[in-house]
């Protein structure tokens, strides 16, 4: 396991909902028709835009697959280290 | 195997990336008209807002083609395909083989009946750039500036956002409804109102435009018998598909080119996918053509395992959302009302609007607008084939 954090940008986000469909355990749409972030379908703590989570490999592919799904890219995802793992440029 | 790819879009983009993936040794070209690498279209409207920068609309780096050993060829049509010898000939006269063919060629703009400068279209990141520098020159000479858009679908739509930013006066020209194929009256006076709330002027059942210049430049508009001030016109008239183009090459072409599940075309070694094709969506029970991103990815996605060998099928409840002036909208799956037999209005207030579209008893389309919170109940329903219940 290891531990990611998920930022979505609602200023960006459209309300694509790809993310959703990829994703719906990290990613939910909130009543502003924007995604908000959960930590393994639970959404802890409150709504957030931005979440620390840890994941598997196999749960990190899903989630930059959803990150990757963004027609806006308004998904940031970071590792430990603080390393922008996508988007990757 | 030697794969060739037309189209650089989302979706041919993403189908390169998926095939390298399966097939490392696999060559793979794509053709590419317009003069870009892979960028977001959806960024556009952000762009012209002056939301993102115009590097950020870009989605691959020149260096991810290069490091997944994908040619792509930018600038260069694919000026026709000769399905039985199985090669592409190319807009300089080089004809390239393929083993196997991939159409991604998305959607082209219907265009107006008549050009002049200040007459824009929407659709690639060269037409976001002229719309750009028309409103820059135009900001320049100081004077109040009068815009037109004409068209009420989603590129109409993205125009009316864009010059209510710019702060431009706008008049909207309808010819129907807004989205025709999907909105009934109701769901038609909720975006009506809240436009001209908005201060848009608006004239509807327009049947057709006449442009007035001064030179080459748009000065007005004269439609609905009078003159409308324009020096900038946004045109949203919906697509245009080049059906001779396939047929001329033997491929079948209906309402989008014809593809079975595993996105083959009736031509041998020829597959197709994304905005171009009809396809038969099981669960919707019906062939549909699209005109959405996460669609156009994913067709991509499973284009490729099909082309790999794969057997796997595509299930997905296609949706876009979008905004008229900060007005919610959301269509999901099927809402075209003439290919389902009953539209139940789910939820009406003071500006929000909810409809279920239904076929045989069960859910296949949702458009919500100003209201989106039944949406994840309305794709489950879709998803599982099930009539939608409301829950409240
Ligand atoms: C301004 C705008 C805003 C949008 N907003 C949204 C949104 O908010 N949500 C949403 O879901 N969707 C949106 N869309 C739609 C979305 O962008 C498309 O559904 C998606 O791009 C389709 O992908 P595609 O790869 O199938 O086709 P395209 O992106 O159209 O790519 C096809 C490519 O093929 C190339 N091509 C065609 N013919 C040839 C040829 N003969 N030779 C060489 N190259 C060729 C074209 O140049 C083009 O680049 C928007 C589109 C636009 C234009
Ligand atoms: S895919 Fe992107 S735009 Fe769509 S809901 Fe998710 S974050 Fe928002």
């Amino acid at each position: 396991m290891q531990k990611y954090k998920i930022v979505v940008d609602p200023d960006l986000c459209i309300g694509a909902a790809s993310c959703v469909t990829i994703d719906p355990n990290t990613f939910i749409m909130n009543d502003e028709n924007k995604a908000e972030v959960l930590d393994h379908g639970e959404a802890q703590g409150g709504p957030t835009y931005e979440r620390e989570i840890e994941m598997t490999d196999d749960e990190r592919e899903t989630l930059i697959m959803a990150a990757e799904s963004c027609p806006t890219l308004a998904i940031f995802v970071y590792d430990e280290t603080g390393e922008q793992l996508y988007p990757d440029m | 195997m030697n794969i060739l790819i037309i189209g650089g879009g989302i979706c041919g983009t993403t189908a390169a990336g998926e095939l390298r993936k399966a097939l490392p040794d696999a060559s793979i070209t794509i053709f590419e008209e317009e003069y870009h690498r892979l960028y977001s279209r959806v960024l556009l409207p952000h762009y012209l807002k002056g939301k993102v920068e115009r590097e950020k609309v870009f989605l691959k780096s020149l260096e991810w083609y290069s490091e997944q050993n994908i040619e792509l060829l930018t600038g260069v049509r694919a000026e026709g395909i000769d399905t039985k010898n199985q090669f592409v000939f190319a807009n300089y006269g080089r004809e390239y083989p393929y083993d196997k063919l991939l159409l991604a060629t998305g959607h082209d703009v219907r265009l107006a009946s008549e050009d002049a400068r200040g007459v824009h279209y929407l659709r690639t990141l060269d037409d976001a750039d002229g719309i750009l520098a028309r409103i820059k020159t135009l900001r320049a000479d100081g004077e109040k500036t009068h815009a037109v858009v004409y068209g009420g679908g989603f590129i109409a739509l993205e125009f009316l956002n864009a010059f209510h930013q710019f702060d431009l006066e706008t008049t909207l020209l309808l010819r129907s409804r807004f989205f025709s194929q999907s909105l009934g009256e109701n769901g038609h006076n909720l975006l009506l109102t809240h436009a001209e709330n908005q201060g848009v002027k608006i004239l509807t059942e327009v049947e057709d435009i006449e442009l007035v210049k001064n030179g080459e430049d748009l000065t007005g508009i004269r439609a609905g018998g009078g003159t409308i001030p324009a020096k900038i016109l946004g045109v949203g008239l919906g697509n245009h598909l080049d059906e001779a183009y396939y047929k001329v090459a033997g491929i079948d072409f209906g309402n989008g080119i014809i593809v079975n599940q595993k996105f083959e075309t009736s031509a041998e070694h020829v597959y197709a996918a994304g905005d171009i094709v009809q396809y038969p969506d099981v669960l919707l029970g019906a062939h549909m053509r699209y005109g959405n991103y996460m669609n156009a990815m994913m067709h991509g996605r499973f284009v490729a395992k099909a082309i790999a060998g794969s057997a796997e099928e595509m299930s997905l409840v296609s949706s876009y959302a979008t905004n008229l002036l900060g007005k919610e909208i959301v269509m999901v799956g099927d809402t075209r009302r003439s290919e389902v037999n009953e539209i139940e209005v789910v939820h009406e207030a003071e500006g929000e609007l909810v409809e279920v579209f239904s076929r045989g008893g069960r859910a296949v389309g949702g458009i919500m607008i100003g209201y989106t919170k039944p949406r994840a109940t309305i794709t489950k329903a879709i998803k599982e084939n099930i009539r939608y219940e409301n829950p409240s």
